[in-house]
This record gives structure tokens, C-alpha cells and sequence, in this order.
């Protein structure tokens, strides 16, 4: 499953998207039913043959041994996912000098004291941002993070596809070059009670 | 696929902003994005001569010149009215004027602290508080202010620092107090950016904190227009309370430009 888009600058999009309220408008590569190391060769694979400019990967919760996500996520398979997804993006990135890495995940449990799986993912999330844009910022690289507002996985609104799909325009814009390593709530400012937030 | 993006020409057609300090530098390139987005613009700089050459170039149509001092409750209040008188509204406030008066703590007088505060801190009380009650009446607003990297800390910048930390704080607590009001509250963070300031500085220090940057590049005045005008926009109507910083990755990792 694997497919490419343009965006109004011709820029080569590769998306990683579960929600199809998100998916939609710019084609999945993938979906969460994939076990990771499926997801991990079809991503790889996609970005080997057409190197794409942007990538916007959408991290899904895995479920740990029982009960309901988020939680019970299985906290490390989601985070070994999500870092083997990008990491071939990044060596790809790195290589032509040039990228996008966009994650997008809920906010919502950063609000929830009883959800500790989110507040782990959530930090680890931005350090990942935060991390890889210092890393790649001297590479034409640019890493940033939109946490959304989300209610039982769907937004809280309906315009929040619009909303969400402008603001990761927002960073992924071919003139975005000096934007990097930021974490921005899509959230109507629900997420200011999180230290998470800063 | 083409996607429209929200800084597009006509998507803030007939809506009125605010920029204050906005004759040159990152106000300029502000007041000129939104202009080209299709707002009205009102160019507000404490230099009367400067801020009609600023609007001239952006058209009779398009904007108008208010002089005057942002940090001064009369001059903000006249400015206030006459937004009302010519344009009947204001959706957008573009909190932008500062000043820096640095030195080390036991150098820095009395009235270097309090008029960097007050241009740069109370500027935005005034201007924040008189234009809310107008956009509350309207059904909402937009308001962004300016602060800058430094808000992190750095030798000799405790008041320049304390102030633009102070316009985070502000945005936090007035994102939570105007959201019911449908006016959002947002901060951009600038970091090294391409203004006469930095080119008055010699070309050694310039090259010096450029390779300072974690990105090896100086941002450009268009790049924090482009952000601002997106928190401007209809599409960022829940984005609230937010603090970016478009500075090149600078904020991640404050290392010396020496």
C-alpha cells in the first residue's frame, strides 16, 4: 500500500495515517492492522523508490495484553514503531540535504492523569522532535510535532481535518525552512492545563 | 493534489489588523503578508514618517498609518478609535514592538528595565486589552504577539528576557480567559532573524552566529510573517495558547555564538 501525493509546491508528501478523517486528503501508506515490522518495509521500501520530500507519520497507540487503548498501550512497541518508521525517512532526508518529518498524535491523553501511557508518549514524542530537529537542522531537515484534540480517536470538530491539515501545512511548507522542533496543540487550548503544553 | 494553504492570497479578506511597531523589520514583513492575505492593515510605529511610508507602500486601500506609542494608554486609545472610525472592526492584533536595552545586571539603571517593560510588555496589556473588547463584540479575534528567543535567557538581557518571557505568560493566561470570547492568543518566538539590526552588527559577528545556529542559516522577517499569518487564519482557530518559536532549532540547544 503505497502511494504518493503533491502538494501545492510540488513537494512529494508520504504519509503514515490510521485515521481516515486525516488520511484521506493526502493517500496512506499504511495502516494500524500492519504489525510493525510490515509497516517498517512498506514505509522503508516506499522511501527508497520514490524519496519522498515529507513525511507525516501519525503514531498509533499498539495495545498492550488486554484491555482498551490508550490505556493499556504497549508503551515501548508504539515507540519502537514509530522510530523504526522514520528512521529510513531520515537517513533518505539526510542524504538529499532536504525533509520534512512531521508526527501528529493526540493531545488528549496529556490531559488524563489516569492515562499515563499518553503523558510517557507524549514527552518522549517531543524529545523525539526535539532531538532529531537538532540533529538534521544542519541537513535541511525540519522535525515538528502537532498534537491534536481528539475525542474516542475522532476530532473534536468537524472542520478539525481542515484545521489539522492546515496547520501540519504549516511546517511542511518547502518555506518552512526555519521552522523546527516544535510541538504545537491543535486543540482550542484544552491542552494548557499540561505541563506538556510548554 | 493541490492543497490550498491557509496564508493564500484573499483568506483574510475583509478583516482589520493591528501591528504595532510595524515600520520595519519582522512588523513590516507582518503587516505586508497580512496585507497580501487581504487584510486591512493598520501600521502602528512610534515614527510617524516611517509608519507612512509603510502604508503608502502597501496602498491607500489596503492600509493605514497610526502613529504612535504602544507602551502609552492615550496612544493606544486613539489608535483604538480611530480603527473604529475607519474601519468599523478589528479581527487581528499583531503585538509586535520592542526595544532592547542590554547590559549586566549591576550596569542596567532603573530606567533601562522599566522602558523595555513597558514598550515591550505593557504595549501588549494596552493594545491586548482595548482590542479584545472590540473583537469580543464582533464574535471573535486573533491575537499574536511577538516575543523573541531570548526569552530563554541570556547574559545581559535580564529585562529584554523578562519581558518577552512576560508575553508568554500573558498569552498562556489570555488564552484561557478570552477563549469563550472565540479570540485566540498565541506567541511567535523569533530567533536570529535578518533585520538592519543584525546588519549593523560586523560581518565576523554575523558569520559567528550563524554558524551558531543549529540550521547554519539566518531566518528572514518573512519567515515569522508566515507563521503569524497562519495563527491569523480561520484554519487556526484552535490553536490556542501556543508558544512557537521560528528560530532555526536555536531554542533546542543555546550554544554560544563565541
Amino acid at each position: 500500500m503505497s502511494a504518493t501525493t503533491t502538494t501545492a509546491q510540488d513537494m512529494r508528501v508520504r504519509t503514515h495515517c490510521s485515521p481516515a478523517w486525516l488520511a484521506a486528503p493526502w493517500t496512506a501508506v499504511g495502516d494500524a492492522s500492519q504489525s510493525p515490522s510490515e509497516l517498517a518495509t512498506a514505509v522503508n521500501n516506499a522511501f527508497d523508490q520514490d524519496g519522498a520530500d515529507v513525511f507525516v507519520y501519525f503514531p498509533v497507540p499498539l495495545e498492550g495484553t488486554a484491555g482498551e487503548p490508550p490505556r493499556d498501550w504497549d508503551l515501548v512497541a508504539t515507540i519502537e514503531r514509530t522510530r523504526g518508521a522514520c528512521a529510513q525517512a531520515v537517513r533518505c532526508m539526510r542524504a538529499r540535504q532536504f525533509g520534512r518529518l512531521m508526527f501528529v498524535a493526540p493531545s488528549l491523553p496529556t490531559l488524563a492523569p489516569e492515562w499515563p501511557p499518553g503523558w510517557e508518549f507524549a514527552s518522549w514524542l517531543a524529545g523525539l522532535t526535539r532531538g532529531l530537529a537538532l540533529e538534521l537542522a544542519a541537513h535541511g531537515v525540519t522535525v515538528n510535532t502537532v498534537l491534536v484534540g481528539m475525542d474516542g480517536g475522532l476530532p473534536w470538530s468537524p472542520d478539525a481535518a481542515d484545521e489539522l491539515r492546515h496547520a501540519i501545512q504549516l511546517f511542511i511548507d518547502r518555506d518552512a525552512n526555519y521552522l523546527t522542533g516544535q510541538v504545537m496543540h491543535v486543540c482550542g487550548g484544552r491542552s494548557m492545563v499540561s505541563i506538556f503544553s510548554h | 493534489m493541490s492543497m490550498e494553504y491557509s496564508s493564500s492570497r484573499g483568506s483574510l479578506a475583509g478583516q482589520v489588523a493591528v501591528v504595532t511597531g510595524a515600520a520595519g523589520g519582522i512588523g513590516a514583513a507582518i503587516a505586508t503578508a497580512l496585507c497580501e492575505a487581504g487584510a486591512k492593515v493598520v501600521v502602528n510605529d512610534v515614527n510617524a514618517q516611517r509608519a507612512m511610508q509603510m502604508a503608502d507602500g502597501l496602498g491607500s486601500d489596503n492600509a493605514i498609518a497610526i502613529a504612535g506609542d504602544a507602551g502609552r494608554a492615550e496612544d493606544v486609545a486613539n489608535m483604538m478609535q480611530a480603527v473604529q472610525s475607519h474601519w468599523q472592526r478589528l479581527d487581528i492584533l499583531v503585538n509586535n514592538v520592542g526595544v532592547a536595552r542590554d547590559n549586566a545586571l549591576r550596569k542596567l539603571t532603573d530606567e533601562d528595565w522599566d522602558e523595555v517593560l513597558r514598550i515591550n510588555l505593557r504595549s501588549a496589556f494596552l493594545c491586548t486589552r482595548a482590542a479584545t473588547a472590540l473583537m469580543a463584540q464582533q464574535g471573535g479575534g486573533r491575537v499574536i504577539n511577538i516575543a523573541s528567543r531570548a526569552l530563554l535567557g541570556w547574559w545581559g538581557q535580564s529585562n529584554y528576557a523578562a519581558s518577552k518571557g512576560g508575553l508568554v505568560s500573558f498569552t498562556r493566561s489570555l488564552a484561557l480567559e478570552l477563549s469563550r470570547s472565540k479570540i485566540t492568543c498565541n506567541t511567535i518566538a523569533p530567533g536570529l532573524i535578518d533585520t538592519p539590526l543584525l546588519r549593523s552588527y560586523p560581518v565576523e559577528t554575523q558569520e559567528k552566529l550563524r554558524l551558531a545556529q543549529p540550521s547554519r542559516t539566518i531566518g528572514s522577517p518573512a519567515d515569522v510573517a508566515r507563521v503569524a499569518v497562519h495563527l491569523a487564519s480561520a484554519a487556526a482557530r484552535n490553536i490556542n495558547g501556543q508558544l512557537l518559536f521560528v528560530d532555526g532549532g536555536k531554542s533546542l540547544f543555546a550554544r554560544p555564538a563565541a
